[in-house]
């Protein structure tokens, strides 16, 4: 008995793919794909044309140069601030007074 | 005109011909969509990757099938995808499996909301308990029965769609009704 109603339960579960009723897409859905297609295609023809690859290798070189430039100033000023405090702290700087 | 114009004025990217394309197989692809993730939003959002892979792709189509047959692969291929995303809980599910556990019927595995469109009120509750039971099919199985049950194609467009023959269709048809029986006999045991 309990077989047979598990049976109806099971094919009463099939029989819901039957009444299924149709769905209709969004009547905006077309127009978003197409516009989605061909602006996409237009801004990237845009950005090829004007950032050729001569701009780009001199953009990453002007990069590279601003960089160096900036940690060649940072060690060198790095390395000064700590000598200064190195001699400080053990008393070897030449502008110690002594007191008489 | 011809399929075979119609396909080279896709491939030289007319916006015409796309426009014709979306024209007759929007509502064919969401509605293929639609039978796999079962949600009309995403549907939409899944059908819309199709139709963009077809744009960005249509170069590499050779013609060896049906252009239809070709553009509902690409639908099923990306409804899969999206729904192997959604399924967070696949990992424990394999390990379930490895175990030795049977695997129970889990509605928290995205069809949780369950909200098909097309199903009626009365009959939501077990239209997710049969997509929850779909998902746990193997996944051939789960192609071709959710192609012919729920998107109602023929067993020979579905040979076209997942490249095998009519009768490599059937016996994975045959094996996944007797796989759901099972599983939702287990659920209804419970």
């Amino acid at each position: 008995m309990k077989n047979k109603i598990i049976s109806e339960q099971i094919e009463n579960t099939f029989e819901v793919l039957s009444s299924i009723e149709k769905t209709t897409v969004s009547p905006f859905f077309k127009q978003r794909v197409l516009n989605k297609m061909f602006l996409k295609e237009e801004k990237s023809i845009v950005v090829k044309q004007w950032f050729t690859p001569s701009l780009q290798f001199e953009a990453i070189a002007l990069v590279l140069l601003i960089n160096a430039i900036s940690l060649f100033y940072v060690f060198k000023e790095n390395n000064s601030n700590t000598m200064d405090n190195f001699a400080k702290e053990y008393s070897l700087s030449s502008t110690n007074t002594f007191l008489n | 005109m011809n399929e075979l114009d119609f396909i080279n004025d896709l491939k030289r990217g007319s916006q015409k011909a796309f426009t014709i394309l979306l024209g007759e197989y929007e509502q064919k692809v969401f509605h293929t969509c639609l039978s796999f993730v079962a949600s009309k939003e995403d549907a939409e959002d899944v059908a819309q990757e199709v139709f963009l892979e077809v744009f960005k792709s249509i170069g590499k189509f050779k013609g060896e099938s049906k252009l239809s047959t070709w553009i509902y692969r690409v639908a099923t291929n990306k409804s899969l995808e999206f729904l192997r995303k959604k399924n967070t809980k696949k990992r424990f599910s394999f390990f379930s499996a490895i175990l030795g556990n049977e695997i129970p019927i889990d509605k928290t595995v995205y069809f949780s909301d369950f909200n098909h469109p097309g199903f009626l009120m009365e009959n939501k509750e077990k239209g997710a308990i049969l997509f929850s039971a779909i998902q746990q099919l193997p996944e051939q199985q789960r192609i071709v029965f959710t192609l012919h049950k729920v998107d109602g194609k023929s067993y020979q467009e579905i040979t076209g769609i997942v490249n095998k023959s009519l009768s490599s269709v059937e016996s994975l048809m045959h094996r996944a009704k007797k796989n759901l029986q099972e599983k939702l006999k287990n659920y209804y045991t419970k």
